[in-house]
């Protein structure tokens, strides 16, 4: 109390003395007051000054502008306690002499209603301070304490003791939490240490205790649970009974811990190291679930019927639970969006400023809140923030894990105050706490001891624990301070060996504490409820959570300037960089064509490793971040699916962004034209399909180290399976497909982006699409008369030769050949009609003769012809249109330009696969075109579901329809992207991970 | 749990969906049996005439008289043989494309006798281009390369690879039944060859050696080109026994021109040089008339 305020009381209190004459009472309690707040030196100068002001001339008018001033004072500095506090004080001064005039009435009255404090309030206290008879004052705020051999009017609460003697009155000014207490009787009461004097106030603060003689002692918290019980309209019992628990490889965690306690009470996990503190409150807030016993709140077991309780319970863990980019407003802000449904956007910023006022955090509320080493805000602020994000949706039973570490005493008990003030409110709070200080253990109501290996061994008042143990251990000490350190010095005191050194054997093990536990503390079984506990979270939809979930990240994105500018500017730097060096001309000429740039291939597969990278990267430590917030919001039971969509939105619209910048510089840049479009539909379309890949690895790995570790294990097989860097024909023959891309390729998006890339510049630039259906007559018909038909002419002839033989090797391999060319006859007559070749069913071991054979040839001669007539045709209407594009110098040039800018010859050269060393193939009985893959449409899948196909084929077959290969390749990738979206809602990799952790 | 299945459920169906959409410009499946191949197959199968096969043979080789301007020991002229510039514009025509073809051919019969590596793997490159978009890739393909490659310190194997290569695409044309386009390949190679020894001899230094000498390089030289009238008469025959179009037409034309000056001026002259009379003395202008007229015809040929 400051000395003027302090001064300001006094001049109060002689105002009112002055009244009527100054008795010896009246002196006695100002003396009486002034000792308790000050030395006895300046009590002796406080109170001459107040004997002075009580001389002064008496004028009633200049009293009551005095008495707005110094009440104008009192508001700025004064709690509302305090306030009441000065309000018993004047109480007390006025009712001295026994007589409340009329005068003095309307004094305190003028000076009660200016400082604030309700007329019923200061009634009460009236009331409380000038009435000694048990049965005058009836009202619901006054507790009595008895022997119970009294009648005590119903309104007033009751609480007895048998051997009591006396009566003990405590006042609960309402809304404030202020008790005083008030001794009528001849015996000694001991208040917190010192004699209570019968007819004197005094204030029953937080932990406070009365000793008698011969009876049980009387705390605080059990005074005000009297008061609380019936006032509180959402009753809670939470009940815990034979809890044990088991770890996951045998360890023993908890072992029969039990546990009754209703509404209102604040309550201490407390133990050693080790003792299982933290896996009590998993296992009590419902995170862990108990191998035996059950957690039962209003009876509802909360591991069985997790739907009942939804939003009942609140758990604030040890870690950080804020979005370090979004200031201490929108970190509340959003917590309460995303609790509160049905609450407009003036209402939520209403509560979220209400909260931070009440957790003292008003005035951070702009800030950013910061990561641990780049700090904005302080620790102990983090703490309430972090505290605050239960408290906005007031859960019932509140779960507080070490809320105190790390931060300063001025700190913890800010906290602490916190929570001791949701108790009071009536909620269930339980706080694991390591070495509080002795204020901050007088706060508690229960304490809870564990000891090594999970065994209860206490449970009750925290000012009790001390004597409890101090008497099992059998010591004998004076001192009346409540250490809680004391506790565990006794509970791990070690035996000394002869030399006085201590031990590491314990005199008293965590058993037997049990056994004493057992043996000397009955837990008084309380009565379940059945009310249905009390809900406040109303979470929204999963769509409005979606929306909630993006516009949070967002935000958060934004105040992250060095990520955005990063993620915003690296696709363009890359895109000028790379296409900058690999802008090839030919040295002798200075002119740069498209046409002769060699490295577009190149370009096209970097700008697919770009994609990847840039998806992977940017996606690779969105969860690991949020891991803490997700278990929380799973906590709260909100949707997995919203927040992978939020991030999945988010993600997504950056790789567009950025693969859009990338196509754009690059094409500029290199030339490209015609297909910026189809580029950029295929990075993103990759950058998507990395950002889910980096999604799932983020989710499954417990730091982001390990997942940049990773990166490299996910892009190298894509940049070895891409069918460019290795050739798909040359890989390992175990792996490869002859007819087919091989299985290990199809899974590689990068290889359908690149084949998409290949087959679409191809395809589709302005010059080859002309001529395309021309030149794709024109391969086929050549690829059939210069490799097909003369080798089905050889080994027909070789059969023929050979027929008659004995040889037994011969045999089969005549029967082989019989077999491949009974299968390619088969698919060119499946085209012109079996009628053009009745002999078909003779081409079997056995059936063919000679007359077979020269049919055979003769078959194959017409269909030579056909295919050569069908090449000229082709050919010569091609040669049309090549003339009309030539006819004059002016065209030719334009049609050359046309060329030059549009195909590009080292991309043509890889998709026709003309530098193939085996153009036709022989495999299981079929003769695979090798040479111009680009022209050769799929015409005879295995079955309706069969895509499978060469590399850079112009389209894909799938469920009788024939696709084009850059629709269909960004298909599959988008499927793949589907694919890894449904491992990454199921979290597959985490729990493929878990089970080789387990073995 | 079990909504979110349905809706990844509803999801790959919309994508399915999607994917189907997209996929509106992709033709729907293909009728594997087509009545008009049926029908084209009919027809083709009538137009087959005996033993087309027999036509390209014994024609002149496009190595050959690069070899022997190399053997009479002329000096290498890079300016003589046909620059690539032009490849690509060649191939914006058939006839161009294979008579070009024909006089890259030679060409690189020039540069691979006077052992000229490194142009003559660039001319070789070209010349599977050029083989590509005839449609005859076959030709030229890895085997021929690696096989030319392998043998660049050896002309005379260097030399048969090109023939070989050639006469295949010759011989490939002809088979699918392209032989005016195989005609053109051939009229190009042998308009290259004599345009090349009529430019060696033309120009041929006047000042530095005295007659007697120059007479006596002169004279192989000039012989190289009185030989090449038996395989003029061959391609003349040859343009002649197939389907005639613009193109052959024009090309029996120009060729019949050089077949009269052969039969004229040059038959004087190879008469006196068997006579060997001794006072006979070889010049220049003696081959005045078709050097400018092979000139003539190559420039047609090379430039658009």
């Amino acid at each position: 109390m400051s000395e003027q305020i302090l001064k300001a009381i006094l001049q109060l209190l002689a105002i009112v003395a002055k009244e009527d004459d100054l008795t010896t009472d009246e002196i006695a309690i100002v003396e009486n007051f002034l000792a308790e707040q000050l030395t006895v030196e300046e009590a002796k100068e406080y109170f001459n000054m107040f004997i002075k002001w009580t001389q002064e001339a008496h004028d009633v008018s200049e009293e009551s502008k005095r008495i707005l001033g110094i009440c104008n004072q009192i508001n700025k500095e004064q709690t509302a306690q305090q306030k009441i506090v000065v309000v018993l004080n004047l109480i007390v001064l006025i009712a001295a002499d026994g007589i409340v005039s009329k005068r003095e009435k309307s004094i305190l009255y003028q000076i009660s209603d200016n400082i604030n404090v309700p007329r019923n309030v200061t009634d009460l206290v009236k009331a409380f301070v000038i009435y000694q008879e048990r049965n005058k004052i009836i009202s619901e705020n006054i507790l009595v304490i008895d022997n119970g051999s009294n009648l005590i009017p119903d309104k007033c609460k009751h609480l007895q003791f048998p051997a009591f003697e006396g009566f003990v009155f405590i006042l609960r000014i309402p809304n404030q939490e202020v008790y005083f207490a008030k001794y009528i009787g001849e015996n000694d009461l001991i208040l917190n240490g010192s004699a209570m004097r019968s007819q004197r106030i005094y204030n029953f603060s937080s932990g406070s205790v009365i000793k008698t003689v011969n009876s049980a002692p009387i705390y605080h918290s059990e005074v005000i649970n009297i008061f609380r019980q019936i006032s509180s309209e959402h009753h809670l019992t939470f009940t815990a009974n034979d809890l044990s628990f088991k770890f996951k490889n045998g360890k023993i965690g908890l072992q029969n811990v039990n546990i009754q306690e209703e509404s209102g009470s604040l309550i201490a996990l407390m133990g050693g190291s080790g003792a299982g503190k933290s896996t009590l409150l998993n296992v009590l807030n419902g995170n862990e679930i108990p191998s035996d016993g059950s957690v039962r709140i209003n009876g509802v077991d909360i591991h069985v019927s997790k739907s009942k309780i939804e939003g009942v319970i609140g758990y604030v863990p040890q870690d950080d639970l804020l979005i370090e980019e979004l200031t201490v407003f929108d970190n509340l802000y959003y917590a309460a969006k995303l609790s509160f449904k049905d609450a407009s956007n003036d209402e939520l910023t209403k509560l979220v400023d209400n909260t931070l006022e009440s957790l003292g955090l008003y005035e951070t509320r702009r800030l950013r809140v910061g990561s641990v080493l780049d700090k904005t805000i302080s620790g102990g602020q983090r703490k309430r923030l972090n505290i605050g994000l239960e408290l906005l949706r007031e859960p019932s039973v509140l779960f507080v894990d070490e809320p105190t570490s790390g931060l300063s005493s001025r700190d913890s008990e800010n906290i602490m105050d916190l929570l001791k003030g949701l108790s009071l409110k009536g909620k269930m709070v339980f706080v694991v706490i390591h070495q509080p200080s002795e204020d901050i253990f007088k706060m508690f109501d229960k304490l809870i001891i564990l000891d090594v290996g999970g065994y209860q061994v206490y449970y009750g008042n925290p000012v009790g624990a001390v004597s409890y143990f101090k008497d099992i251990a059998k010591i004998v000490d004076q001192s009346k301070s409540v250490n809680p350190e004391q506790v565990f010095n006794i509970i791990e005191s070690k035996v000394v060996n002869e030399y006085g050194n201590f031990t590491n054997k314990r005199k008293v093990s965590p058993e037997q504490w049990h056994d004493y536990f057992l043996d000397r503390i009955v837990i008084p079984k309380i009565k379940e409820t059945d009310v249905i506990p009390h809900k406040t979270l109303h979470i929204p939809k999963r769509f409005k959570q979606l929306a909630i979930f993006t516009i949070r990240d967002i935000k958060s994105k934004i105040s992250n300037r060095q990520y955005l500018a990063i993620n915003l500017l690296e696709a363009p730097l890359l895109a000028l960089l790379l296409s900058y060096i690999i802008k090839y001309s030919p040295e002798d000429s200075g002119l740069y064509q498209f046409k002769g740039n060699v490295n577009i291939p190149v370009f096209f597969f970097m700008s697919i490793i770009v994609a990847l990278f840039m998806g992977l990267t940017v996606s690779a430590e969105e969860i690991i971040k949020d891991r803490k917030i997700l278990k929380r919001e799973s906590f709260l039971n909100l949707s997995r699916l919203s927040y992978l969509n939020s991030k999945l939105i988010i993600l997504f619209s950056l790789s567009a962004i950025q693969t859009l910048t990338y196509v754009i510089i690059s094409h500029a840049i290199l030339e490209v034209q015609g297909m910026h479009l189809a580029a950029w539909m295929i990075l993103f379309s990759v950058s998507c399909f990395a950002n889910v890949l980096g999604l799932n690895v983020s989710a499954a790995f417990k730091s982001a180290v390990t997942v940049y570790i990773l990166i490299p294990l996910l892009i190298i097989p894509q940049l070895i399976l891409s069918g460019v860097v290795v050739n798909f024909d040359k890989l390992n023959p175990s792996i490869t497909t002859e007819d087919k891309v091989p299985m290990i390729g199809e899974i590689m998006a990068s290889r359908w982006a690149f084949e998409a890339f290949s087959v679409t510049q191809f395809k589709d630039n302005a010059y080859n699409s002309i001529f395309y259906p021309y030149d794709q007559i024109m391969a086929e018909s050549e690829f059939k008369t210069a490799y097909l038909l003369p080798r089905l002419v050889s080994d027909l002839e070789y059969i023929h030769h050979n027929m008659g033989g004995l040889d037994k090797n011969k045999k089969t391999e005549i029967v082989d050949k019989l077999s491949t060319i009974k299968n390619e006859f088969g698919k060119q007559l499946e085209k012109i009609g079996f009628d053009k070749f009745p002999e078909y069913d003779q081409l079997e071991e056995g059936e063919f003769d000679a007359n077979t054979y020269e049919q055979s040839i003769d078959f194959l001669r017409k269909l030579k012809s056909f295919y050569n007539t069908k090449f000229k045709n082709a050919n010569e209407e091609k040669q049309v249109r090549l003339k009309a594009y030539n006819s004059s110098p002016d065209m030719r040039e334009e049609f050359s330009q046309l060329r030059n800018q549009n195909e590009n010859e080292t991309n043509s050269q890889l998709v026709k696969n003309v530098i193939t060393q085996h153009r036709i193939i022989e495999h299981e009985n079929e003769l695979i075109q090798k040479i111009y893959p680009i022209y050769l449409v799929p015409e005879f899948p295995d079955h309706l579901m069969d895509f499978r196909v060469q590399f850079y084929q112009p389209s894909k077959h799938f469920a009788g329809i024939l696709f084009n290969t850059l629709h269909f390749n960004i298909s599959i990738i988008w499927l793949m992207t589907l694919l890894l979206f449904i491992t990454l809602y199921l979290d597959l990799l985490k729990k493929l991970l878990n089970i080789f952790n387990k073995s | 749990m079990k909504t979110t299945y349905r809706l990844f459920a509803n999801l790959t169906l919309i994508l399915f969906l999607a994917v189907g959409i997209i996929s509106c410009d992709s033709k729907s499946k293909k009728q594997l049996k087509s009545e008009t191949d049926a029908v084209a197959f009919e027809e083709a199968g009538k137009k087959i005439s005996a033993d087309i096969n027999k036509v390209i043979k014994d024609l002149p080789n496009p190595t050959e008289v690069p070899y022997l301007l190399q053997a009479t020991g002329a000096d290498f002229d890079r300016e003589l043989i046909n620059s690539l510039d032009r490849i690509s514009q060649y191939q914006s025509n058939e006839d161009k494309t294979a008579l070009n073809l024909g006089i890259y051919a030679t060409d690189m019969g020039y540069l691979v006798s006077y052992e000229q590596v490194q142009p003559s793997l660039d001319y070789m490159e070209n010349c599977q281009k050029l083989a590509e978009s005839l449609g005859i890739a076959s030709v030229f393909d890895v085997r021929t390369m690696n096989d030319f490659q392998n043998n660049l310190n050896d002309p005379t194997k260097l030399n048969a690879i090109i023939s070989d290569a050639i006469f295949e695409a010759e011989k490939r044309l002809e088979s699918s039944d392209r032989l005016p386009v195989a005609a053109l390949v051939i009229s190009g190679s042998f308009v290259e060859g004599l345009y090349l020894a009529v430019k060696v001899i033309e120009t041929y230094p006047t000042d530095i050696l005295d007659e007697d000498i120059r007479n006596l390089i002169l004279e192989p030289l000039v012989k190289v080109v009185l030989d090449q009238k038996k395989p003029l008469l061959d391609v003349i025959a040859l343009l002649k026994d197939i389907p005639q179009d613009d193109i052959i037409s024009t090309m029996i034309a120009e060729l019949n021109i050089l077949r009269i000056l052969y039969e004229g001026d040059l038959a004087e002259v190879e008469k006196k040089i068997s006579e060997n009379t001794g006072d006979f003395i070889l010049t220049q202008d003696m081959l005045l008339d078709i050097t400018t007229e092979v000139k003539r015809i190559r420039t047609d040929i090379v430039t658009l």
